[in-house]
């Protein structure tokens, strides 16, 4: 349906606003104090991501990238929070705010610095390869994406945070991929359908074994093992 | 053929373990099949020796002179450990879950190590080696002790934003193939069009590989969850942890040194020997301070080169 070329302006368009939202998700990630907001913002950094996935998939037609975009709905938008309720309900939905080592404007400043660092090794890449397709947003983003997710892991001390963190880095990996290796891509639906799924599952048992055990979520507070 | 049985072999394993019904022969089907791995191995290693390279499903499953050595001590490692497995989960499993628990793991933590030598797609290693972590995780936690806990909290978060790091770094790796239009995506493929291939991109991907999946082989400064994790697995977990799954990472980084080498803008190969030379020179230091044994093995499993 779009496969005419003089769709592609409309489509990269498109995609340019897909990336800029899903780096806004990202930087919500980082600004927002509870889990479940976490939680709201990486679903919303999903459907960006998916939508960027179809787009991108529109023309060419590109059959893997569509199934990227459509699995990757399916997983993030409803298996994966249905997960995180079935195993640590009451730590997604406490209303307490998370502990964090640095406040959030200085974490926002943060933020900025790694996006613009992501644009400062980005840049070079693409204009080695000059680079003029859809890599040429999603590189920078993606990067800048990934970058966030190691913040917001490093900083947060609670583990669904973390694990969020975690599945935010993976987005922004995969942002990147989308527009580099699309035919190559086998990797993106295998990963997006199974890898996540499995994250969530393993780091959701353990979370609920380190609560029973040890009576507390916060991944922050296990510093018990030191060399003595 | 013997290839593609080794890999369903574990999986096989794994099954009958969790399955309830057949769970009582969970040990049994663990050793079996693991002695079944080993034996097709050396059939395996014994063709590479004669003929050079074995396929069992061209542009997937191959195995050569490299590769049939991660094999074969992945192989003998995970069969020993199997035997021991024996009589130390009997004496340590409380219920008949935690039984069910460990051997369902066990199979699928070989099963993730026995394919990253045998797939030969780089985008699928990737995938191999991001199982690894998955599968052993719940087996470094066994014991449930707050102490194992802890450990196997900072390996899944450490090791998996590494992996999170290295997937960017194949992603780059295989854009860079892409613009040249290479075909066959395999290690092989990979080394003969890396003359041709953007020596920048393929510098950004090997380094943003060396950092992530350096995190699981524990290059020092990356190696902080490596001790914890490694003294609270149990004991034929540990083996596998640090006998097998760093060397197994470790290759999956090796295969990329000759497609860098082809790409003459990074010495990959004095870069990674100077941060082999710095994580054997901390970790030496380090293993002065240190009383409990199984530190001290987790410690010198900090210094891979």
């Amino acid at each position: 349906m779009f496969s005419s070329p003089s769709f592609i302006p409309i489509l990269s368009a498109l995609n340019d606003l897909a990336a800029g939202l899903f780096l806004l998700s990202a930087f919500g990630m980082v600004a927002t104090r509870q889990t479940l907001g976490c939680l709201r913002f990486f679903i919303l950094q999903s459907i960006f991501f998916g939508v960027s996935a179809l787009l991108i998939g529109a023309n060419p037609l590109a059959w893997d990238l569509i199934a990227v975009g459509l699995l990757n709905f399916v997983t993030k938008l409803f298996l994966i929070p249905w997960m995180l309720r079935r195993t640590v309900r009451e730590e997604v939905y406490a209303r307490r705010e998370i502990v964090q080592v640095l406040n959030i404007p200085t974490s926002l400043l943060i933020a900025m610095i790694l996006t613009v660092i992501a644009y400062f090794v980005a840049t070079p890449m693409l204009h080695a390869v000059g680079e003029t397709g859809y890599a040429k947003v999603n590189l920078p983003v993606g990067l800048a994406a990934l970058l966030l997710g190691v913040y917001t892991l490093a900083v947060r001390r609670e583990s669904v945070p973390q694990l969020i963190g975690l599945l935010a880095m993976e987005n922004g990996a995969f942002f990147a991929g989308i527009a580099m290796v699309s035919g190559l891509s086998l990797i993106a639906e295998l990963a997006i359908a199974f890898d996540a799924l499995m994250l969530t599952f393993v780091m959701g048992v353990l979370t609920r074994a380190i609560q029973m055990r040890i009576g507390t979520t916060e991944a922050g507070a296990l510093a018990f093992l030191r060399e003595n | 053929m013997s290839l593609i049985a080794i890999l369903i072999l574990p999986m096989f394993a794994a099954l009958v373990s969790w399955l309830r019904a057949t769970s009582a022969l969970a040990p049994v089907a663990t050793l079996a099949s693991s002695g079944a791995i080993l034996l097709m191995t050396l059939k395996a290693t014994a063709t590479v020796l004669s003929k050079g390279e074995v396929a069992a499903l061209p542009g997937w499953i191959a195995v050569d002179g490299l590769s049939a050595l991660i094999l074969l001590l992945v192989a003998v490692v995970g069969f020993a450990a199997s035997v021991f497995s024996l009589g130390y989960i009997r004496a340590t499993a409380h219920t008949p879950r935690q039984v069910r628990v460990y051997y369902a793991n066990y199979n699928l933590f070989l099963f993730s190590m026995l394919s990253v030598p045998v797939l030969i797609q780089p985008n699928l290693v990737w995938t191999a080696v991001e199982l690894t972590t998955l599968f052993s995780v719940l087996l470094v936690s066994f014991e449930d002790t707050r102490d194992a806990l802890e450990a196997a909290w900072k390996y899944v978060v450490l090791t998996l934003m590494g992996a999170a790091i290295a997937l960017l770094g194949f992603m780059v790796l295989s854009w860079a193939f892409r613009r040249i239009n290479g075909q066959v995506y395999t290690w092989a493929g990979l080394t003969s069009a890396a003359a041709s291939m953007n020596p920048l991109l393929l510098k950004v991907a090997f380094l943003l590989i060396l950092v992530g999946f350096g995190v699981k082989v524990g290059l020092v400064p990356l190696h902080t969850w490596l001790p914890d994790a490694h003294s609270q697995a149990p004991s034929p977990v540990c083996a596998l942890l640090s006998g097998v799954e760093t060397t197994v990472v470790l290759y999956a980084i090796l295969r990329l040194v000759p497609i860098m080498k082809a790409a003459p803008v990074l010495d990959a190969a004095k870069g990674a020997l100077a941060l082999g030379l710095l994580s054997t020179g901390v970790a030496s230091f380090m293993l002065l301070r240190v009383h409990d044994y199984k530190r001290l093995f987790a410690f010198s499993t900090a210094r891979p080169c």
